[in-house]
């Protein structure tokens, strides 16, 4: 195989940096690539997902500077900029931004209402399909994309205990339910590693390369489900996470 | 066997084509949904229905969400597929795109009492089953309880499901979470979530059909998950993904 590195392609499984740099220097012996270091480097965009949800959602719209480092830390819009890039593994991800915890108790069922759980067991989570385009070309295709390609970022510790009902007894009368104990609950996506999906072809993407990353619901839109939580003063943001190894100059 | 190696038997065998430097492989998905009927059925028909058709157990027309597949029972002339994973799910859709009927999910407590349900159906479904993966005229694998031995080794991470609280006036609810195993699906070996081991070639305009038939008698009836209406698009999915690589002309 002789790849030509100035345009996106898969590259055989188990290519390593080395392999990379080396095919740079053998195309481009101008430019001493063999002096570029690597690291791994995650990419990530989120946006916040809307009430009545939407039949697509695009990532990688905003900059850092835009978008905060918290949403975004790509430098630019839709492209890495002048570095090189080789894509290993593309994941989703999900966060609640809660601005304030006294009113906001995201584990404490009543209604479905009141518990992201709802989102994550049967809303947002239960639909849609990814594309990743870079340039024109159709690159990654991914049904149900935080259930098949979830974070694997470390999985949460988490246990929980019932608190018991209220209770009354008038007289000689037999007890009474007077009230219910809130009830808990918990959904995550999964976290375990390599549950994400790994690219056994990397895919190489070459400097100022424009690409796309959409999440598309076209079987129709998902709302919300927790209104009382996610509409009032928090947010959920849903991401995708570009994972790879990133070329730079060596500094 | 890695996608270099494919493509170098890509050569051997077509020489007119000039698979190692002009061809890319890809990772790749091929997924097709088929709607559950409620009375159930003989057997579920996969990647015969293309994005646009109507799947003939629900009525409605297939989007992406539902199969990115083209053209009925191929994958077309344009490129060719090497399949390493089989993988089978269930999709409890959406509660936004749950219809409301006799059994209801117009609120929480009905919804749960769903979910119920379809934990039990579910539960029943999984146990039965047989796969026939047929190529051009060839059984290419038999398979039984498919959901089990092709697990789809995606899925949510924990989830914890509340219960609903009862009051004085109300009987409180339980609540359910069944889905398919997330086990992992990596490695391939054996005794692991099945990999196809050797990969399967499947060139263009290859004709290929993977049925689950049930040779016991019908799969369970879903009836009280579904209700009475007859026009309940209610909606649940039996889903099936190849997953390999994608070879195609380079770009």
């Amino acid at each position: 195989m002789n790849p030509t590195l100035n345009q996106t392609q898969s590259l055989p499984a188990g290519t390593s940096a080395n392999d990379v740099l080396a095919m740079f220097q053998q195309q481009y012996g101008a430019v001493q690539y063999s002096s570029q270091q690597m690291s791994r480097y995650p990419y990530y965009s989120y946006t916040a997902y809307p009430a009545a949800g939407a039949s697509s959602l695009g990532f990688f719209g905003q900059n850092m500077a835009q978008g905060t480092p918290q949403l975004c830390n790509l430098e630019q819009i839709g492209t890495i900029g002048n570095y090189s890039f080789l894509l290993q593994s593309i994941a989703f991800d999900i966060f609640l931004y809660i601005p304030t915890v006294a009113n906001n108790q995201p584990t404490i069922y009543t209604t479905d209402a009141l518990a992201p759980y709802a989102d994550i067991v049967h809303g947002l989570t239960q639909g849609g399909y990814f594309n990743f385009t870079v340039g024109n070309t159709l690159w990654d295709q991914i049904p149900l994309p935080f259930m098949y390609s979830p974070p694997a970022e470390g999985r949460s510790v988490v246990a929980l205990s019932q608190g018991a009902f209220a209770w009354s007894q008038a007289g000689t009368s037999p007890f009474a339910v007077t009230g219910s104990q809130d009830s808990l609950c918990y959904a995550d996506l999964e976290r375990r590693a390599l549950r994400r999906r790994n690219f056994s072809n990397p895919i190489f993407i070459a400097p100022q390369q424009t690409f796309n990353a959409q999440l598309n619901y076209d079987f129709g839109a998902i709302p919300i489900i927790s209104t009382s939580v996610i509409t009032g003063t928090a947010i959920l943001y849903v991401g995708c996470i570009l994972d790879g190894w990133k070329f730079t100059p060596v500094s | 066997m890695d996608s270099s190696q494919v493509l170098a038997s890509l050569q051997q065998q077509w020489g007119t084509a000039q698979f190692s430097s002009n061809w890319v492989a890809q990772d790749w998905n091929y997924w097709d949904m088929v709607g559950y009927t409620q009375a159930g059925t003989n057997a579920l028909q996969f990647f015969t229905v293309p994005a646009g058709g109507i799947d003939p157990g629900l009525g409605v027309a297939k989007k992406t969400e539902q199969t990115n597949l083209t053209i009925q029972n191929q994958i077309g002339g344009d490129e060719c597929f090497v399949a390493t994973h089989l993988r089978c799910f269930l999709l409890n859709s959406a509660k936004a795109r749950q219809t409301v009927n006799a059994t209801g999910v117009s609120t929480d407590t009905t919804f749960a009492a769903r979910q119920l349900l379809y934990a039990q159906f579910a539960e029943a479904l999984m146990q039965q089953g047989v796969l026939v993966w047929t190529i051009l005229q060839k059984q290419w694998l038999i398979e039984n309880n498919p959901w089990r031995r092709f697990a789809a080794g995606f899925g949510l991470g924990l989830v914890i499901p509340p219960a609903i609280g009862g009051t004085a006036a109300i009987t409180g609810g339980a609540n359910a979470y069944v889905a398919q195993s997330n086990q992992d699906i990596d490695g391939g070996r054996m005794g692991d979530p099945f990999s196809l081991g050797q990969p399967v070639f499947l060139a263009p305009n290859t004709t290929f059909s993977i049925n689950i038939t049930f040779p016991l008698g019908n799969s369970p009836a879903a009836t009280n998950l579904y209700g009475a209406s007859a026009n309940q698009p209610a909606t649940v999915w039996a889903g099936m993904i190849l997953q390999g690589w994608k070879v195609r002309p380079r770009q």
